[in-house]
C-alpha cells in the first residue's frame, strides 16, 4: 500500500476523533463497547486517579516556574536589567497590600514568587528567553 | 505547552472517550479487539497514568497536550501492529509494497488509490465517500477543512467520515484474503 495512501486514511482517522462532536464520539462508543455503562464506569474510576495526578504534576511545574522565576528575577535585578524590572514595577503598583517597600533590590525571592505569583509563569519566562535575559549569563 | 495550563483546561472525560473511541475504531479497523491483552479503555488510562508521572515526557512538547497524548496513542497502535505484522493500515515500509505487488497488487501510487477506490465502491461506497476519501489523499485531513472544500458541514463530513471507516474495515477483509 502506498505511504501516501495510507498516511491519508490514518490521518483523517486521527483528525476525525479529535474534532467530531461529543455526540458522534459517544454514539461510536455505544457501537463498540458492550456495555457502555461498564465502561464509563470504569472511566471515571480511572479519571479519580489521572486527576489526581494531574493536580499533583501541575502543582509541582508551577512551583517549579516560580522558583526559577524569582531566581531570574533577582539576577534581573542585580545586574539592573531594564525590561524585566520595569515589568516587575508594574506588578508591585497593581498590589493593593503593597507591604514590600518600592526598592527593588530589597526584594526578597520569597516576596518576588508573592508578587508574580497571579501571573502567566509561562509566558514570563517565555519573555525572559526572548529578552536573553536568562540566567545562564547571556544577560 | 503550557502543561500546567492544560492540565487545568482539558476536559477530561470528554478527551479519555475520542482517545478510547479511537484506539476502538484502529483495533476494529484490523479485526481484534485487544492490544497486547489490554482493551483501549485500558489503554488510554495507561497513557494518560504514563504521562502524568513522567514517563513520556509532555512538557517540553510544542504540540498541545491533546495533540500529544493522540500522538503517543497512534504512535502505540502502530508499533504493536507492527510487531504482530498485522496487514493494512499497518503497512509502512518498501519490503511490504513489494509483498503487496507480489501478491498481484500495482505497486504504483495511481493504480493503487484506483484499487482502493474500486474495492470502496464493491463494498457500497457512495460518490460522497469517494470524494472525500479523494480528498483525503490530497493531503486534506481534517474534517473541517474537508467540508470547506466541498461546501459541506462538519457534521456533514463527520457523518460521510463514519461510513467510509466502517467499509474500509470490509476492505481491510477483502485485502486480507488475497494474501
Amino acid at each position: 500500500m502506498s505511504k501516501k495512501i495510507k498516511n491519508a486514511i490514518q490521518d483523517a482517522e486521527l483528525q476525525f476523533f479529535r474534532e467530531a462532536d461529543p455526540e458522534t464520539i459517544r454514539d461510536i462508543l455505544k457501537e463498540s463497547t458492550p456495555d457502555l455503562a461498564e465502561y464509563t464506569r470504569k472511566r471515571d474510576e480511572a479519571l479519580v486517579k489521572v486527576k489526581f495526578l494531574a493536580k499533583a504534576a501541575s502543582n509541582k511545574q508551577r512551583d517549579q516556574y516560580l522558583l526559577d522565576l524569582a531566581s531570574r528575577y533577582r539576577e534581573a535585578i542585580e545586574k539592573n536589567i531594564d525590561k524585566p524590572l520595569q515589568f516587575l514595577r508594574t506588578l508591585m503598583s497593581q498590589k493593593v497590600s503593597a507591604a514590600y517597600n518600592n526598592s527593588l533590590d530589597k526584594l526578597t525571592r520569597e516576596e518576588i514568587i508573592e508578587i508574580i505569583k497571579d501571573q502567566n509563569l509561562v509566558n514570563m519566562l517565555e519573555q525572559f528567553d526572548q529578552d536573553g535575559t536568562n540566567n545562564e549569563g547571556k544577560v | 505547552m503550557d502543561f500546567v495550563k492544560e492540565l487545568k483546561d482539558i476536559d477530561y472525560e470528554d478527551l479519555f472517550d475520542r482517545l478510547a473511541a479511537y484506539a476502538g475504531n484502529r483495533l476494529k479497523s484490523v479485526d481484534i479487539r485487544l492490544m497486547d491483552g489490554k482493551e483501549p479503555i485500558d489503554l488510554v488510562s495507561e497513557l494518560f497514568l504514563k504521562v502524568l508521572t513522567g514517563q513520556r515526557n509532555a512538557e517540553t512538547a510544542t504540540c498541545s497536550l491533546e495533540e500529544f497524548l493522540f500522538g503517543c496513542l497512534k504512535s502505540d497502535i502502530d508499533a504493536f501492529f507492527r510487531k504482530e505484522k498485522i496487514w493494512w493500515l499497518a503497512l509502512a515500509d518498501s519490503a511490504e509494497d513489494v509483498q503487496v505487488s507480489a501478491n498481484g497488487f500495482p505497486s504504483d501510487f495511481t493504480s493503487q488509490r484506483e484499487l482502493v477506490i474500486a474495492e470502496l465502491r464493491n463494498v457500497g461506497a457512495d460518490e460522497e465517500e469517494i470524494l472525500v476519501f479523494n480528498i483525503w489523499v490530497e493531503g486534506i485531513t481534517k474534517p473541517e477543512k474537508v467540508g470547506t472544500e466541498l461546501g459541506r458541514s462538519p457534521s456533514d463530513i463527520y457523518r460521510i467520515q463514519r461510513r467510509i471507516h466502517s467499509h474500509l474495515q470490509k476492505i481491510h477483509k477483502s485485502f486480507k484474503a488475497l494474501l
